[in-house]
């Protein structure tokens, strides 16, 4: 039992940590955002022959050095890239459509290719879809554990119902800040499966203690 | 003993052709090709591309005919366009400098996003250049994609004013409360009609100009109004206006002034109805309009359903178009591509695998630490993945990330459920019942909160969150049903 106290105590203050080191990293630098929600700028590159992305991507990546790049296909013939950066310099344009010509022996100009600045997306738009499902779904789970779990007790019922979710999401996002890992489609995704699994958890753990509760009675 | 063996061989058939249907397919001769019969899967805009607009200011200015009306903007109307017209250009922006700040931006945000979920589209990804207003906005690729385009940037300016007098606007789209499209069917067919209810202030205004100088001359011979019908209330204006279907209104003048109206003593006053400066009607009043409702028919009446559908969706677009508000500023399409997403089938097939590998290891473990019994209950686990992927195909769900998660979720739980059938302890014949109905009913206590957080997030209004929920919802149930019919018997001794 002493064991088991401490066990939790550990991992509670392992939590806490990992949360205050979140918040602070993410206060300071903020989430590493996936360049599809970044302010970025992209060129659209199109011939009548066919560009091959792997290749484009190879071209835009030796030019743009250690910037993130995206190198996708636009439309639906294979004639048309779109090289997606944080930013792209005229002479950097320049010197990309310069090796495009080279490699696919063309002659497109950079006057021809226009620059498109895309304004980034906010963090709050990102989550703002999840957020009302979410709170739904907890208030209606709160209902149901209040009905079937009460003997536990409401207040801890209610407060463990409320905790444990937004805790498990705010570690992860918490870790995400920490090791840097692209905030992005996927981060999100997660997020989502980790809230069905903290619900889950959650059930066991109540329906043990309810088990426990019977049986000493 | 032998029974039972058939039973199992049985079983183990049946769960192999689910997997052979899943896994590969049914292949029917098709005039000259062979095709699948099964459903293919559905991809998500995640993994498969999206539509990316850019959306910028208008830097356009007014084009007016040779009355001084203003007649649209230098973005309708190219230079020889208004050449042509004998149409000249103002010095007048479409947007005047003092409505371009970032409060208007924002109205503008929420204008197009209501227009987007009034449009069926919610998995959108939307962001805004605070400083000059430029937006990026990326939807779904789907059949209405071009409709919805077309339509989320009308400005909606909505006003009624005299129909010779520019400078008498008398209402405009803070009198209006709600747009909506009605229709009414008689014996000649089905009208359609956008109704436009008006608020407090807006109906007292309307009756005050239907009492007033806009009263039907009786002598006179412009067009009278329709006959008012039986479900269209009859205190309400009724009028003939034409929309194309792209929602975009189109002039449709039904006066018929006749040249003895001059020598009248007193001319017919009429109010006009504006919809983005475009007039969809002039029009008197026969008697006073006390409850504020305007009805507008879109068309003649008719039995063709297609066309009736058509002129139903072009009244919502408007009505969706007046609802969510007027604009405060005028944008333009600057860019219009189809992007094919950034995740490559590479990178697919990798997670596929990955996940793959896991599930295998633990198969592997199972069949290690149950022998017999551990190798029936893989099979039946693959059966169970087998009967997921069909699932996935036939109830619709678009294959996104979020559904990807979902599906681990599932097979992770559909594990749990089958270690804790390995687990349970040999009963006895009569108590074999009982045990089975506890080990459900444990089985539903336990998934219940999930069961619910998926039935809720299916009726949500984004449609990751909803297929998400859907394919929960489905996974879980089939697990729970495999297991106890299948999974189950197949381990029972």
């Amino acid at each position: 039992m002493e064991k088991l106290k401490n066990t939790k105590s550990i991992i509670c203050i392992v939590i806490a940590i990992i949360i205050i080191a979140g918040v602070i990293i993410g206060s300071l630098k903020g989430f590493n955002i996936e360049l599809f929600y970044q302010s970025k700028e992209s060129v659209v590159i199109s011939n009548n022959t066919g560009l091959d992305v792997s290749k484009i991507e190879e071209i835009s990546k030796s030019v743009l050095g250690d910037k993130r790049v995206v190198v996708q296909e636009v439309e639906r013939f294979g004639n048309s890239v779109q090289i997606t950066s944080t930013s792209i310099s005229d002479e950097e344009k320049q010197n990309i459509i310069t090796k495009i010509n080279e490699e696919y022996s063309l002659d497109i100009s950079a006057d021809e290719v226009t620059k498109t600045e895309v304004p980034a997306t906010r963090i709050r738009d990102i989550l703002n879809p999840y957020i009302l499902p979410g709170s739904i779904s907890i208030i209606v789970i709160l209902l149901y554990f209040i009905i079937v779990y009460h003997k536990i007790g409401i207040y801890k019922v209610v407060f463990k119902t409320i905790l444990i979710p937004v805790i498990t999401e705010v570690t992860y996002y918490s870790i995400i800040a920490i090791t840097r890992l692209p905030f992005g489609r996927i981060v999100n995704a997660i997020a989502l499966g980790l809230y069905i699994v903290s619900i889950g958890m959650l059930t066991i753990c109540f329906k043990k203690a309810k088990e426990s509760l019977t049986e000493g009675e | 003993m032998k029974e039972k063996k058939l039973k199992l061989i049985t079983q183990i058939l049946a769960i192999l052709v689910i997997c052979l249907v899943s896994f590969v397919g049914i292949y029917t001769q098709n005039t000259n090709k062979v095709e699948n019969s099964i459903k293919n899967y559905n991809l998500g805009n995640d993994l498969v591309g999206y539509r990316e607009l850019v959306l910028k200011v208008s830097d356009a200015v007014q084009v007016v005919n040779s009355d001084g009306d203003v007649v649209g903007n230098t973005d309708n109307y190219t230079d020889s366009n208004i050449e042509s017209y004998s149409y000249s250009k103002t010095e007048n922006k479409v947007n005047p400098d003092e409505c371009l700040n970032l409060d208007n931006y924002k109205r503008v945000k929420t204008i197009i996003e209501n227009r987007l979920k009034t449009f069926g589209v919610t998995d959108y990804k939307f962001s805004l250049n605070n400083d000059n207003g430029t937006i990026n906005l990326q939807i779904p690729e789907t059949s209405s994609t071009d409709h919805t385009i077309s339509n989320i940037l009308q400005v909606a300016k909505f006003e009624i004013k005299d129909s010779e007098d520019n400078s008498k606007i008398y209402l405009t789209n803070n009198d209006l409360k709600k747009a909506s499209a009605v229709y009414n069917t008689t014996t000649a067919g089905t009208t359609v009609y956008l109704q436009l209810e008006l608020t407090k202030n807006g109906a007292d205004i309307l009756k005050e100009l239907s009492e007033g100088e806009y009263v039907t001359i009786e002598e006179d011979n412009t067009t009278q109004n329709e006959t008012t019908n039986d479900t269209i209330d009859e205190n309400a204006v009724e009028a003939e206006a034409e929309l194309s279907t792209d929602g975009n209104t189109s002039n449709v003048d039904t006066s018929e002034e006749t040249s003895n109206n001059e020598d009248k003593e007193k001319v017919q006053k009429k109010i006009s109805i504006l919809i983005d400066d475009t007039p969809l009607i002039e029009t008197s009043f026969n008697e006073p309009i006390e409850n504020g409702l305007i009805n507008l028919s879109m068309g003649e009446a008719s039995q063709d359903v297609d066309t009736i559908n058509d002129t139903l969706t072009s009244a919502s677009t408007v009505a969706t178009q007046l609802n969510t508000g007027r604009m405060p500023v005028t944008y333009t399409i600057s860019g219009n591509t189809y992007i094919k997403t950034d995740i490559s089938h590479e990178m697919i097939l990798k997670t596929i695998i990955g996940i793959g590998i896991v599930t295998a290891i633990c198969l592997v473990i199972l069949i290690i630490k149950y022998k017999l019994k551990g190798l029936i209950a893989s099979v039946a686990y693959i059966g169970f993945i087998a009967l997921d992927l069909l699932l996935v195909r036939y109830t619709n769900v678009s294959i996104s990330l979020e559904v990807i998660i979902a599906g681990i979720i599932i097979l992770a739980i559909n594990y749990m459920l089958i270690i804790n059938i390995l687990k349970t302890k040999k009963t006895t014949e009569e108590d074999r019942e009982k045990e089975n109905k506890k080990q459900l009913i444990t089985w539903v206590e336990n998934l219940m909160p999930i069961f619910i957080i998926s039935i809720v997030f299916v009726f949500t209004n984004w449609d990751k969150v909803i297929e998400f929920g859907m394919f929960m919802f489905w996974g879980l149930l089939i697990s729970v049903v495999y297991n106890y019919l299948l999974t189950k018997n197949m381990l029972e001794e």
